[in-house]
């Protein structure tokens, strides 16, 4: 994916339209991704076009020059939005089809539908977390934002956001079990320090 | 039994949070519990699984979406205003990196910013040694007064090329430069040479802004539109001193990126004809920002993307034409290392094949057409057919396990009701590589077929998509025995492998699919296949 460069960012925080459309290409995917995991079950594509909308609304306030990635920036607005909205408890997400990711090409036949079929029960088992502790792990482990920008706009403290973070891939680890054995899941770790 | 808790603390293992003393307690009880061990194991493979996450192609298409309806395809018209009508005096100047004055694409941001926009910037009395060769041109409606030696060629009645220099356009009259064409209705001096149009306006120029502007517009009454040239250099990095910048059409003319484009017209006319199978009503323009890096001799495409002004409303295309031009060898722009020109592209479906326009560089070039056959011959080989030597055969391609191919197997099932006694369906193997359980099927599906029940098996088989095959088998009230052995065996492999060859050499890439006597339908589309069939048997009635 091409990264937006500065001269078309500041052209979409100074509101062009085909400017933002770039921007909305660059980070879309992952606030749509991250929506259909932290999202309201039914809601998840209304609440993914309201908050792109909202995100196109509160750009302007985007410095490019700033310390924040757009992506972060953007991620943290959706994060904010996202709490905002106080609906009715959530019923338990179920996974859909799509999953984690795009099967890995590189992966034999074999591979991928074992890749895809985890990326199912992947998604099952974050359902299953509690609201808080999915939050945790979605932005930092998925999004790979840091702790303390994830601990700012749940307003608590970086300690509670790493015990929910831990908590959470605990639970997935159980959850998951011996699916994680299979060939190819071998792998670095990145930790969540 | 390994525990939440456990598992947490082993995860903090693994991120460094453990106390000194913590780690040492945990490292011991993983030598003594394998069932730590292995918990440790699955973090490990969670992590790398959560490490390599991408956006689902569905995310994608969402913003792909939200971003398509924010820069939505620019209005036919091509007309742009300059400057309003209600501005009296409006000097305007072309943005220092857009060359010419014309802007991205789409409206409403104008690229030209306004130099001087409140004081009126009346002609002053021209110098004298200007006065003495003023040469003007009158036509029916306006008038053109050429200054600083300027050079103009008449094109036809009322319209101009300004060559060089700079002139002071009144009335209605229109100007070509530097491929725009200027429709002015009003007074506005018309500037190639900026830096000598000082004298002939009051306000003061911003130089800065002027440097490197092929056309500077000043309007001081009335308006002037500008409509944007078909192909532009929007951006170059030149590599000469910038107190001598090429112009944009000395760099790289449209002729020049035609000639290097059209050998390889057809292969982007199959990026489109590739789209136009899954979506017959596809065409429209897309104009592509393409980046060119220059060695000195000739230039590559470095980077490519989609200006906003497109109707072509398919990024597949897009994308597929980028990775064609990838392999274009471009000239070599002059005077500049990279260069980002807009180089417009039309698509539209011809007959049966494609049609691709390149932009109009006055050339005479055949248009590239990707032709493909009306009808192509599906050979039936021993492929299980219900009515064999009927006058329409319908040959499906598809396999089992995608989503639209088990739908496909309910609406051919419905149809091989409908046309029972007067067409041949005929079921075609084409397993996708990706899934091993589809090539599975297609074994056992020729299996059945070997063993003379194929209808009922593919019935039972394609009731579910997971459906164990023996138990399809035992259903269909197959020979277990001689099925497993049949599927098993090498005879029945190369025949999924000569479907799969035949449909690769049809250039049939989805599946389902249908040939129709020979005339193709990509995907689960009812209605088209339907209406095929229709037509096909009504031909087959009048010959």
């Amino acid at each position: 994916m091409t990264v937006v460069d500065s001269s078309t960012l500041s052209r979409a925080v100074a509101g062009a339209p085909d400017a933002q459309a770039e921007v909305l290409r660059e980070v879309g995917p992952h606030v749509a991704s991250l929506v259909r995991r932290l999202g309201e079950p039914g809601q998840r594509d209304d609440d993914t076009h309201e908050i792109f909308a909202h995100l196109l609304h509160v750009l302007p306030r985007f410095k490019p020059d700033g310390a924040a990635k757009l992506t972060t920036w953007a991620f943290t607005v959706a994060h904010r939005f996202l709490l905002m909205r106080k609906r009715k408890p959530r019923a338990p997400l179920v996974a859909l089809e799509g999953g984690l990711s795009v099967p890995d090409p590189k992966a034999g036949p074999d591979e991928s539908a074992h890749g895809r079929q985890l990326a199912g029960r992947f998604e099952a088992a974050l359902a299953r977390l509690s609201a808080e502790q999915r939050r945790a792990f979605v932005l930092t482990q998925l999004h790979h934002q840091s702790l303390e920008a994830v601990a700012e706009v749940e307003g608590v403290a970086v300690g509670t956001i790493k015990s929910r973070v831990h908590r959470a891939r605990a639970e997935l680890v159980l959850a998951l079990g011996d699916a994680l054995d299979r060939p190819g899941g071998e792998g670095g770790s990145h930790g969540i320090g | 039994m390994v525990s939440a808790d456990d598992v947490e603390r082993l995860s903090r293992l693994l991120a460094g949070d453990l106390s000194a003393a913590e780690e040492a307690a945990l490292r011991g009880e993983l030598s003594q519990r394998p069932a730590l061990e292995q918990a440790l194991a699955r973090l490990k493979a969670l992590d790398a699984m959560t490490a390599s996450f991408a956006p689902a192609p569905r995310d994608v298409a969402l913003a792909e979406q939200a971003a398509q309806r924010l820069a939505p395809p620019l209005p036919r018209v091509a007309w742009r205003p300059v400057a309003a009508a209600a501005v009296l005096a409006a000097a305007l100047a072309a943005s220092v990196t857009a060359w010419v004055m014309s802007s991205e694409a789409p409206a409403p941001v104008a690229a030209p910013a306004p130099v001087v926009s409140e004081a009126p910037a009346p002609v002053t009395p021209l110098a004298s040694e200007q006065r003495a060769s003023p040469a003007l041109i009158r036509t029916a409606l306006g008038q053109l007064e050429l200054l600083d030696g300027a050079q103009v060629t008449p094109l036809s009645s009322g319209v101009f090329r300004l060559e060089h220099g700079n002139v002071l356009a009144q009335g209605r009259i229109s100007i070509e430069v530097e491929g725009h064409r200027i429709d002015v209705d009003g007074k506005v001096l018309i500037a190639t040479e900026p830096e000598k149009a000082q004298p002939h306006v009051t306000a003061p120029m911003n130089r800065q802004l002027l440097a490197g502007t092929a056309v500077v517009l000043f309007v001081m009454q009335g308006n002037a539109r500008a409509t944007e040239p078909a192909f532009e250099v929007k951006n170059a990095r030149p590599n000469v001193a910038l107190d001598r910048v090429p112009k944009p059409a000395e760099m790289l003319s449209l002729k020049e990126m035609n000639d290097a484009v059209a050998p390889h017209s057809e292969a982007i006319g199959g990026c489109f004809a590739q789209a136009l199978k899954a979506n017959p009503r596809l065409q429209g323009k897309v104009t592509l920002l393409l980046t060119l890096k220059s060695d000195g001799k000739k230039s590559r495409l470095t980077e490519g993307t989609v200006a906003g002004d497109y109707s072509l409303q398919n990024p597949f295309v897009a994308s597929c034409v980028l990775e064609q031009l990838g392999a274009v060898e471009f000239p070599a722009p002059r005077g500049a290392d990279e260069v980002q020109v807009a180089y417009p592209l039309e698509f539209q479906p011809r007959g049966t094949g494609t049609w691709v326009a390149l932009p109009d560089d006055g050339v005479e070039r055949k248009v590239a057409m990707t032709a493909r056959p009306e009808r192509v011959d599906v050979e039936l080989g021993d492929a299980p057919q219900t009515l064999p030597g009927a006058k329409v055969t319908v040959v499906e391609f598809s396999e089992h396990g995608c989503s639209f191919c088990l739908k496909g197997a309910q609406l051919l099932s419905t149809l091989r009701h409908l046309y029972r006694d007067r067409v041949n369906f005929v079921f075609k193997h084409h397993p996708l590589p990706s899934e091993p359980r589809s090539d599975e099927a297609a074994r056992a599906m020729v299996a059945a077929h070997r063993l003379g029940r194929f209808w009922e098996f593919h019935d039972e088989l394609f009731k579910s998509p997971n459906v164990p095959l023996e138990t399809a088998a035992r259903v269909a009230r197959l020979d277990v025995l001689a099925f497993n052995r049949l599927r098993a065996s090498d005879e029945v492999k190369q025949a999924v492998e000569r479907d799969v060859a035949q449909a690769q050499a049809l250039e049939s890439r989805g599946v389902p699919s249908y040939f129709v006597n020979g005339r193709e339908v990509v995907g689960l589309q009812p209605t088209e296949l339907r209406k095929l069939i229709d037509a096909e048997l009504a031909a087959a009635k009048n010959r």
